[in-house]
């Protein structure tokens, strides 16, 4: 089910009035009302997937008490492993057998080696990225002995298939998500006020902003060669305005729906295209995954401690994984890359971290914020594009600077509205965040006015003809 | 809760409300211009009854010179055609000009060739184009018996939720009916009597010559067929050139003018299944001898 279809508009308040109203005096039959929900939500999709949700809940659930259970070592990292082993299994199934093994055949190849092996039929299940590392959160603390497991399995349950974030994230951290489910829910006006504003903020961001770009988006990247430079530079942008009103715009929801029942989400994107530099990027796009890393691979492997090769290999790792988690793709693993090289100056300057919590504005910074702009969105090239070669391509004739025509945007009357609306649309966007940038605010808040016009904005200008998919769902 | 049921009524009802209001408005100046055949048919059609009127896809829009035609047979027409259509669409176009107090000697229809071939009927792309007549019976009534299958039925609820049809249709609808209000007598590509001539360009093809059979069966044909019986209405199937395609059928007792296979040299064509104004001119000149 999507936060932008019609069946998420019955389906919202359905839940809503059986959750608080019919519900209201049991914590325990609320959490089994979010479970079936969930369920539901998740198998309107695709039923079938709904068995791997369970499996890997069963299996974390189970390593998790028999963790708690044993003090031995080697027992503790047996049942480690099985989750790891399990959920990564999962994973590397799922999403990149057929890249491992086109990657294998063609490295075979070029050395003159064939191998007759054709590629696995094997669909994507949506959301698997998020929900697999949601529960290897879950033993990973429980293994440190961070966490206790909980004992009731539908809470456990609830915890891993929250339908709110349950395909898109935020990735929750079982510490913060799973005693909410714990105990009785009170219903708090200013709370689910500011779910509903950033229900629509976030909707906002999705079929406005980015549903009207990747109406040029789309057709740039398909047809590179027919395009001019500056069409292509635009291109860029907007694909940068896409992604981030897609994927922040399902945080927004996905936070914003939470709140209606009473939970906390963390925040998961804190105004990253004002940022100043790439390490400050990281600190404010796609937080849930960049903690994540930090947490699990970047400071077992050592962090910023040791020697400068080692900080440097550090680096590597977490942003070449974490391009690798985005899809199965040497595009990936090249963005990763990029994001990797253009960190490393400001990790090595010893320049002091800024709080992101922190946003004195002064206009001395904003060449510092154009060029991180300009970088995370030369990086998005590789980000959309179908091949590395592709990418490259796109790139080389932007620099090539052939022609500064931009009639793909003007040229006829359906063209030039689109471009107008989308025009209009950044800068409202632009206008609401550099205000709350400004304020140090964790989000948009939208006053009564403003929900009203934001709400016309989405019904007038938004695309429910053929909207896009959300861009995450295939990671 | 209740403060937050009062917040929720009073920032969606208002939304709705002004929804309401701003959909009901475009729809008015989408009536009271001519942006689209619908209202062209309403508003600029000042004749009670005219001598014919073209029915059709857009081989129909692009494929007559009606004001050509009229001056080769002394008579006075429209072309009512709508590109992206079919049969349903062609039916549901005549209804409305019999609707708005309009009479026709003849009807010159102009079925695509993929129409004919269903037996029932399908939405066309532009079928939208009605929606502002959502509220008389034969458009409701279209809509609704059209509108089926998995995606919630945004065009026959719009005559209860007006902004549903604005707001799905907002780059077709929405934004035309802000540009009506501004110039009510805008056309969208078509003149005064409803044609639109192809840009000219340089065709090239290498389609083998091929035959179709078409039969008549299709449910929209035979109302528009019994329409025209039950209004005295003469009515002429036309089938216009197609390059290196012949079309037959087995038998009927309809007056048919079949050019499919008429010209036959790639100059007269802008694609395979639309002619350029050369082409244009030759067939309208067929028309005229057929029609004298």
């Amino acid at each position: 089910m999507l936060f932008n279809s019609f069946t998420f508009l019955i389906f919202l308040p359905i839940v809503f009035i059986l959750y608080w109203f019919l519900l209201k005096k049991s914590f325990r039959a609320q959490n089994i009302l979010l479970l079936i929900a969930s369920y539901v939500f998740y198998g309107w999709w695709d039923y079938r997937f709904l068995s791997l949700i369970l499996v890997s809940t069963l299996v974390d659930y189970f390593v998790g008490l028999k963790l708690s259970e044993t003090e031995k070592k080697a027992s503790r990292k047996w049942l480690l492993a099985v989750s790891l082993l399990f959920n990564l299994g999962l994973l590397c199934y799922f999403k990149y057998a057929n890249f491992f093994i086109d990657s294998w055949v063609e490295a075979w190849g070029s050395v003159g080696v064939n191998f007759n092996i054709s590629s696995l039929s094997v669909i994507l299940p949506v959301g698997i990225s998020f929900y697999t590392f949601q529960t290897l959160s879950y033993t990973i603390d429980i293994y440190r002995k961070q966490l206790q497991p909980t004992p009731s399995f539908f809470r456990f349950a609830t915890y891993v298939a929250f339908f709110p974030q349950l395909v898109a994230g935020p990735i929750e951290r079982a510490a913060h998500l799973l005693p909410q489910f714990d105990r009785k829910r009170i219903f708090d006006f200013e709370y689910a006020k500011s779910g509903i504003s950033l229900i629509l903020w976030g909707m906002f961001k999705k079929v406005v902003i980015a549903d009207n770009c990747a109406f040029f988006v789309n057709q740039i990247f398909n047809d590179i060669s027919g395009h001019s430079s500056a069409e292509l530079a635009i291109g860029a942008v907007l694909f940068g305005f896409q992604i981030y009103g897609d994927f922040s715009g399902y945080s927004d929801i996905a936070i914003g729906v939470a709140r209606l029942f009473g939970f906390d989400l963390m925040t998961n994107f804190r105004f990253p295209y004002f940022s100043k530099n790439i390490p400050e990027f990281w600190r404010r796009w796609h937080i849930s995954l960049s903690t994540w890393f930090r947490d699990y691979l970047y400071i077992p492997l050592g962090g910023s401690r040791g020697g400068l090769l080692m900080k440097i290999r550090n680096i590597f790792a977490i942003f070449l994984v974490s391009g690798l988690w985005h899809g199965a793709n040497w595009t990936f693993v090249i963005w990763g890359g990029i994001h990797a090289s253009l960190y490393l100056p400001t990790l090595l300057s010893k320049a002091p971290k800024r709080k992101v919590s922190n946003n004195e504005f002064k206009f001395s910074q904003l060449p510092a914020m154009l060029y991180t702009f300009i970088a995370v969105m030369l990086a998005w090239v590789f980000f959309r594009a179908a091949n590395v070669s592709q990418a490259l391509d796109y790139l080389y004739r932007i620099i090539n600077l052939n022609s500064a025509d931009i009639s793909l945007f003007t040229g006829s009357s359906k063209m030039l509205l689109f471009s107008l609306i989308i025009v209009f649309g950044i800068i409202a966007l632009l206008f609401f965040e550099f205000k709350a940038f400004k304020r140090s605010q964790a989000e948009v808040k939208l006053s009564v006015l403003s929900s009203i016009g934001v709400f016309l904005l989405i019904l007038f200008l938004g695309v429910f003809k053929n909207p896009s998919d959300f861009i995450y769902f295939q990671f | 809760m209740k403060k937050f049921l009062f917040y929720i009524l009073k920032v969606f009802l208002t939304g709705l409300v002004l929804a309401y209001a701003i959909a009901e408005f475009s729809f008015w100046s989408l009536r009271r211009g001519n942006f689209y055949k619908p209202s062209f048919v309403e508003n600029s059609i000042k004749e009670k009854e005219v001598d014919y009127i073209i029915l059709g896809a857009s081989t129909a829009l692009t494929g007559i010179d009606t004001k050509l035609l009229d001056s080769l047979t002394g008579l006075k027409g429209y072309n009512l055609a709508i590109d992206d259509t079919g049969l349903p669409n062609n039916y549901l176009m005549l209804q409305h000009f019999l609707n708005t107090d309009h009479q026709t000697k003849k009807v010159i229809l102009v079925p695509t060739l993929s129409s004919l071939k269903e037996t029932s009927g399908t939405l066309g792309d532009n079928d939208y184009r009605f929606l502002m007549y959502n509220k008389r019976g034969y458009t409701h009534n279209y809509y609704d018996e059209l509108e089926n299958g998995d995606r919630f039925p945004v065009l026959s609820s719009t005559k209860y939720l007006p902004f549903l049809g604005i707001s799905y249709y907002n780059v077709e609808l929405f934004f035309p009916s802000l540009v009506s209000a501004l110039k009510p007598k805008k056309h969208n590509r078509f003149d005064e009597v409803g044609d639109y001539t192809y840009p000219s360009r340089k065709f090239k093809s290498s389609k083998e010559f091929e035959t179709k059979k078409i039969d008549f069966k299709n449910d929209y044909f035979q109302r528009i067929v019994a329409t025209c019986q039950s209004n005295s209405i003469e009515l002429l199937v036309y089938f216009p050139p197609i390059y290196n395609t012949e079309i037959y059928w087995e038998s009927s007792t309809l007056e048919i003018l079949n050019l499919t296979n008429a010209l036959k040299e790639t100059k007269y064509f802008y694609d395979e299944i639309h002619v350029n104004t050369l082409g244009k001119t030759g067939a309208t000149k067929k028309i005229a001898e057929k029609i004298n």
